[in-house]
């Protein structure tokens, strides 16, 4: 008999194991504790993805599905089609390869002038000192947020995500966090619609956004908001970590793309399937549907473990190797379907101008892993510091 | 045998155009043109992997 808790120590801390035995033995799994089935399979989680029956009306998070202490408010990522998609369109232009040609040079340009920062002292965190100030910044070009705020929003983020590892779900620090972060965002909400802008940028859309006749109220606007500068500045630095200590880990791997940079985009998606960060995100059944022998039920939720299914042997093969060259044209980092991740091709313009640079300046790099702090909550794994020197 | 494309959940993933680029054509401002009205089937293979691929889960095969 398997026994899967997301909470469980197991699965916040070595979870791949328990995933593979989910894969085998039991695809759908039920949670009795939190009434919940547990997807683990490629296929399932890719083909539910559309499936207009996986509701995100009550939540995604574990904090919102599962936990219930985490309030869902109007987020683009709790609305169901068809208010989901018109959304989705009208904001979406700057996160799209058009809008990503003016901002990559830019991006670039940020990032070497963080890597001049530390470069002299030849040490650094690669999380605090880089790539999250990285992230932050290109969220808040994308999103229309003021630049000079990304250390405000990296902190309240943080917070956000902290664990108590004596407690499930969140703490009352992180949801102190979110408030802030809303109440930030209320205030940014106010300044565009006092003078509003016609750029590209999300904030400028989705002041100007309207539903059935009716635009979003400053509130609406903001808790939207939050969600990509979430999106937007949390997720990148630890999956960019995750990559940097495995390519130290393949060293011949990495000096191949030392030698051929071409290489790197590649490289990229093979570090977004190996070990991504979110290891699942939560549906709620809208109606009853069968799987694998069992019925689950409308009102019921769904884990879509994520995590396990990139490394689910019907569909990659040899999964638990990292091979950057390997090419795999499909993965679940990034969802699939209806909710599939707005922020894709930033993440992956993040992913090939960070490892350019860093493969460039520091193609020698160590990695001091007795001195990295690990954030290991059932939803969010990943470095949050991770030393490197150079 | 057709292809359908929903432009509403279409971002420019460009993975079909990699499969086929005798049929699928990512622009430059991130629409997709469906090059070929009536699609020949010694093509099907390579739509149906476009089909599979696709991130967005926005494309269909007609017939």
């Amino acid at each position: 008999m398997i026994d899967y808790d997301p909470f469980s120590e197991e699965a916040r801390t070595n979870a791949l194991p328990i995933y593979s035995r989910l894969r085998d033995e039991a695809p759908a799994y039920y949670i009795s504790k939190y009434d919940a089935w547990a997807l683990s399979r490629f296929q399932d989680i890719w083909d539910c993805s559309s499936d207009p029956r996986f509701s995100t009306a009550s939540g995604t998070t574990p904090a919102q599905v599962l936990t219930k202490d985490q309030p869902v408010t109007p987020m683009l990522n709790v609305m169901d089609p068809p208010d989901h998609t018109k959304l989705r369109a009208a904001i979406r232009k700057c996160f799209l390869p058009e809008h990503l040609k003016a901002l990559e040079p830019v991006a670039r340009k940020v990032f070497s002038g963080l890597v001049d920062e530390v470069f002299e002292q030849g040490e650094a965190d690669l999380v605090q000192d880089l790539a999250a100030k990285l992230s932050v910044r290109v969220a808040c070009l994308a999103i229309g947020l003021p630049v000079e705020d990304g250390p405000l929003l990296t902190d309240l983020v943080s917070r956000f995500f902290a664990h108590d590892p004596g407690r499930q779900g969140m703490t009352a620090d992180g949801l102190a966090a979110l408030q802030e972060l809303t109440d930030y965002c209320v205030e940014k909400a106010r300044e565009r619609r006092r003078t509003p802008e016609d750029g590209p940028e999300a904030l400028d859309a989705l002041v100007k956004f309207e539903l059935s006749g009716r635009r979003f109220s400053d509130d609406e606007v903001a808790s939207h908001l939050t969600m990509l500068v979430i999106g937007g500045s949390e997720t990148f630095p630890k999956t960019l970590a995750n990559g940097i200590v495995r390519l130290w880990e393949h060293k011949d791997q990495r000096a191949a793309l030392v030698a051929d940079p071409k290489g790197i985009p590649a490289a990229y998606d093979e570090i977004l399937r190996y070990d991504m960060p979110t290891q699942f995100l939560c549906r709620t059944l809208r109606g009853d549907i069968e799987l694998h022998g069992y019925t689950l039920r409308a009102g019921q939720a769904v884990l879509l473990l994520y995590a396990s299914a990139n490394r689910d042997e019907r569909e990659f093969d040899d999964p638990d190797r990292f091979d950057t060259r390997r090419g795999a044209k499909r993965f679940l980092t990034f969802g699939a379907g209806t909710h599939a991740c707005l922020g894709t091709h930033v993440a992956r313009m993040e992913g090939k101008i960070t490892l350019e640079t860093i493969l460039s300046r520091m193609p020698d790099y160590e990695v001091d892993l007795d001195a990295a702090v690990r954030l290991r909550t059932e939803f969010v794994q990943g470095y949050s510091r991770l030393p490197i020197r150079f | 045998m057709k292809v359908l494309v929903d432009c509403d959940l279409c971002e420019a993933n460009a993975l079909c155009m990699e499969s086929c680029s005798e049929v699928f054509r990512v622009n430059e401002d991130d629409t997709l043109s469906i090059l070929m009205s009536e699609i020949p089937e010694r093509l099907r293979p390579q739509v149906a992997e476009a089909v599979r691929l696709c991130p967005r889960q926005a494309l269909k095969i007609e017939g």
